[in-house]
């Protein structure tokens, strides 16, 4: 599997930083991720993914380095990034008290779809998603596979070109997570750029066309599954990941 | 720019999650609807009842002394008194225990009781035997004084009872009663002895009637009452949704979610304050209309005669304080990170909110310039006298000002805390690092900074003036017009580092501008005066006005009059309120809303209810003639020549101000206000289209 090789990035980061309260949780970052491509992140907990994946979603703010996304620039156009974004994460819940449609239309509102494109979408997005069953029930009833389902609608209803998941397959079960990696390979065969954080390394070994190993709020090391394997000489993604970190301790 | 579209999704989805949450619905809706109908016919049954039992009750007096037989008949006549002996379970005795004087005439000596309870083995006074609820009422006798020239027979009795004790009340009642009959009986036996007519000992008669009647006494006590009652049910209305939509989103996760969607924290803030204020002013119409239903369908026993004018006004009144507590509410409800702690947290901020409404109890509060500025307890005094007494509109009127102007302070503080990712995303945050000002955070004045300064200059007017009225306008003007108006935005400006010559709008007007607002100046009286006509002040009011102004005071020379009064609030005023209020709003609004947006707040600044409108005007024009020339001196020269008038209008013609009046009278009026409203326009006129060749000039070059 080769990188991309084209300047055609649709995220671009270059010496991005985040601290809290004088602790440094992202020490300088540089990633880029191609058009059509899955990046996965991994790192242990504490690592920096899900400060930097916030940062790339706009919920942040970086203290300083630089983040472009389809061409906008953070610092003057998170809006226009966020419109092209999908985020998908373990904290970004729904409101259980509203149903389905309900969620989508208040999530579509927000991007600003208008009336008739955002009926058309939910629809199709829910039978598209097989979601006709629970449709109208509030998120509070469903199962955890039912609104996991629901939260990946939310993330890709506005159809984005990017999108940014951060361990979105934590707490669920095999076949809810497996409906996940499935539609992620279905959204990259869409021409979705796909970044996505874990700690599962069967999932990255699956989807990833880059994978980046991310400790200590710093990359340690990045390339295809093949490239890792071949650099750490060992035969499967944990084993490199292992031993790319213990190099660095 | 704050985008409504967005602040009415979230308003929305707020508005339905919360419908859906039983818990708000319960406490909003059904609790007002169940509790007030209860409530009265609780209290209704329970004082019947109460007054039934009380009149079927008989009373139970004892009787110390040894003239005390004398009411013997009286009291075996009387149903409702039974007098106890005590000597069947008491050994009393009476101890002479002082002889305070003694003189010719008088035999006087005085008592102390004690009563030798016989089952306990103790002394009691008898005090506590009324205490205990053995008796309830003591008549003993103090004294007595035989007149020995006429041989008469007075003495002095004391009536013992426990004001707290309804029963023991109702016996000092009765026995009150009774000892005036007996009184009044031995005294005509006396008259009718030594045949004199009673004519002769009554000069004259009288009766008292409290003009209180009894609709106005409940009135009263429902006004002590109600605005406790009514402002807890806000703090409880507000409660849970302002835990739900802060804390309670971040305990779920679903701050993130919406946050990665294209809509600012600011609008996020405004959407969910929004709902929280809906909502808890849908609890307190609940709340008044059930108030209204039970008054109206006779459910209450007592009388009251509150009319449904005065329940608007209540509902009125309470939008504000709910507007405050709904901000309070959300700034500290979203530290926490959970339910839980959002109610720790909120638990003593609702006792703060609640305890100012105490102050209705209290008898000696009033509503006044000072206590009008007081949240909570402004409107618990508003409410108490609307009730009671017709309240003076100015005080409303200050009352309602001091609470948006609170209201803003705290959503200003919101804001700032809605900015603070860590507070958002549940991170441990130094409150110190919310508000620490970055300098070079502001390069432009923003809609926050121009309420903040709104604030500053609505509270700075009322204090200072308050403190320096006394000693005249001489000091009152500098203070605030150069102190307050001028110093305080070019502080703000320097701070930050703002392009002073931008921000204040301080270029020089063209030409065709400055002969507008000329002929704008010398017209514009006409126009406002016809809008004060909508809400004419009584004469009392302009005449103090007119001394607190020292607008006629002929001891000041005229031109410093003309300095203080037209040149310095032109300018000074200018630089606040068309300066950085109108710059900031203008950077976050439309054009329209910002200028009218300002325009409120130069007229709320004035503090008058009869001058607002014609200062809303007036506000307009300026905050347009500032817009339009992007020159602050362009309304300056209109606001100079319009305050100038004035002064010399005072001055030299003292019955100017019912100048208007006396043209009415002339046949000339039509053509006199046509002229100047026609000047007036013209003058917009000629400002409109000089700027707009100035703008069409830069954008040449």
């Amino acid at each position: 599997m080769e990188l991309p090789q084209n300047s055609e990035f649709e995220i671009e980061v270059k010496n991005l930083v985040k601290v809290y309260n004088n602790v440094i949780a992202v020490a300088g970052i540089d990633l880029n991720v191609g058009k059509g491509s899955i990046t996965g992140l991994l790192g242990p907990n504490g690592a920096g993914k899900t400060s930097t994946l916030r940062m790339l979603a706009g919920i942040l703010r970086p203290t300083s380095g630089s983040i472009k996304i389809c061409g906008f620039d953070i610092a003057t156009e998170v809006m226009e990034i966020k419109k092209s974004i999908g985020f998908l994460s373990g904290d970004t819940q729904l409101y259980d008290r509203l149903t389905v449609i309900e969620t989508l239309t208040f999530f579509g509102k927000l991007h600003q779809l208008d009336h008739v494109t955002l009926n058309a979408r939910v629809d199709q997005i829910i039978s598209d998603m097989d979601m006709l069953s629970f449709a109208h029930r509030q998120i509070g009833t469903l199962s955890s596979g039912q609104a996991q389902k629901t939260n990946i609608a939310r993330a890709i209803l506005h159809d984005p070109d990017v999108l940014i998941l951060d361990e979105a397959t934590v707490s669920l079960d095999i076949i809810s997570s497996q409906f996940i990696i499935e539609s992620l390979r279905e959204l990259k065969s869409r021409g979705k750029s796909i970044l996505f954080s874990t700690h599962i390394m069967s999932e990255a070994e699956y989807l990833c066309d880059q994978i980046v190993f991310i400790h200590m709020g710093k990359i340690i090391d990045k390339g295809t599954t093949q490239m890792l394997m071949n650099k750490t000489q060992t035969d499967n993604l944990t084993s490199a990941f292992l031993k790319t970190i213990n190099g660095t301790l | 720019m704050i985008r409504k579209n967005y602040i009415k999704i979230v308003f929305k989805k707020e508005l339905l999650d919360t419908i859906r949450d039983k818990k708000t619905l319960l406490i909003n809706i059904a609790l007002p609807v169940i509790v007030w109908p209860l409530l009265t016919v609780f209290i209704t049954q329970y004082s019947t009842i109460q007054t039934l039992r009380q009149n079927e009750r008989v009373s139970k007096v004892v009787l110390i002394g040894d003239q005390i037989s004398a009411f013997s008949s009286a009291i075996l006549a009387d149903d409702k008194i039974q007098s106890i002996k005590l000597k069947d379970q008491f050994n009393w005795e009476l101890d002479l225990f002082e002889v305070q004087e003694e003189s010719k005439n008088v035999d006087f000596c005085k008592y102390n009781i004690k009563l030798n309870d016989a089952f306990k083995g103790s002394f009691k006074t008898v005090e506590s035997m009324i205490q205990d609820g053995q008796v309830d009422a003591i008549i003993v006798q103090q004294s007595k004084n035989i007149d020995k020239i006429t041989a008469t027979l007075n003495f002095r009795l004391m009536l013992l009872y426990d004001s707290t004790n309804p029963d023991s009340e109702q016996a000092a009642n009765r026995i009150n009663n009774m000892l005036e009959t007996v009184a009044n009986n031995l005294i005509n036996e006396r008259i009718n002895k030594a045949q004199i007519n009673e004519s002769l000992l009554k000069p004259f008669s009288y009766s008292i009637n409290n003009v209180a009647d009894q609709t106005k006494t409940m009135s009263n006590i429902i006004g002590r009452i109600l605005p406790l009652i009514l402002i807890f049910l806000i703090v409880i209305g507000g409660f849970y949704p302002a835990i739900t939509m802060t804390a309670g989103e971040k305990e779920h996760g679903t701050l993130p979610t919406v946050l990665c969607t294209p809509i600012t924290h600011i609008e996020l803030l405004f959407g969910k304050y929004l709902a929280i204020n809906v909502i808890t002013i849908i609890g307190v119409a609940m709340n008044v209309t059930s108030i209204s239903a039970v008054i109206y369908f006779g459910m209450a026993a007592f009388p009251v005669n509150i009319s449904p004018m005065i329940l608007i006004y209540i509902f009125l009144s309470l939008i504000p304080i709910s507007m405050l507590f709904s901000a309070m509410f959300m700034s500290v409800a979203m530290f926490a990170n959970s339910f839980r702690e959002g109610q720790n947290l909120l638990t003593p901020v609702t006792l703060l909110a609640v305890l100012p409404a105490y102050s209705a109890l209290l008898p000696g509060m009033k509503l006044n310039l000072i206590t009008a500025m007081i949240p909570g307890v402004n409107i618990s005094l508003l409410i108490r006298e609307i009730l009671i007494v017709p309240v003076n509109p100015e005080i409303i009127f200050i009352t309602l000002i001091a609470n948006v102007g609170w209201t803003l302070g705290i959503l200003v503080i919101a804001a700032q805390i809605f900015k603070a990712e860590q507070v958002l995303l549940s991170g441990r945050t130094n409150i110190g690092d919310i508000f620490t000002l970055d300098r070079n955070a502001l390069p432009v004045p923003n809609a926050q900074l121009s309420i903040v300064l709104f604030i500053i200059s609505l509270m700075g007017t009322f204090y200072i003036s308050g403190a320096l009225i006394q000693y005249g306008i001489i000091y009152l003007v500098p203070a605030i017009q150069l102190g307050l108006f001028t110093m305080i935005p070019l502080a703000i400006s320097t701070y930050f580092k703002m392009e002073t010559t931008k921000v204040f709008q301080l270029q020089r007007p063209p030409l065709l501008a400055v002969i507008g607002a000329i002929f704008i100046g010398f017209t514009l009286f006409v126009s406002t005066n016809w809008f004060s006509s909508f809400m004419s002040p009584p004469e009392s009011y302009e005449k103090l006005l007119l001394d607190v102004l020292q607008l006629n005071d002929k001891s000041l020379n005229v031109i410093i009059v003309f300095i203080l009064i037209a040149v310095i609030p032109g300018i000074c005023e200018e630089f606040t309120f068309r300066g950085i209020i109108l710059s900031g709003f203008i950077n976050n609004l439309k054009p329209v809303w910002a200028i009218v947006i300002t325009a409120v707040c130069f007229a709320c600044a004035h503090f008058s209810i009869y001058n607002f409108l014609p200062l809303l005007v007036m506000g307009i024009l300026l905050g347009f003639v500032a817009w339009r020339t992007h020159s602050i001196w362009t309304g300056s020269i209109i606001h100079i020549i319009n305050n100038g008038l004035a002064v010399i209008f005072a001055r030299f013609k003292p019955e100017s101000t019912k100048l208007l009046e006396k043209l009415k009278l002339s046949p000339y009026f039509p053509m006199f206000i046509t002229g100047a409203v026609l000047v007036t326009l013209t003058g917009i006129l000629l400002i409109y289209f000089s700027a707009s060749k100035r703008i069409d000039s830069v954008n040449e070059t």
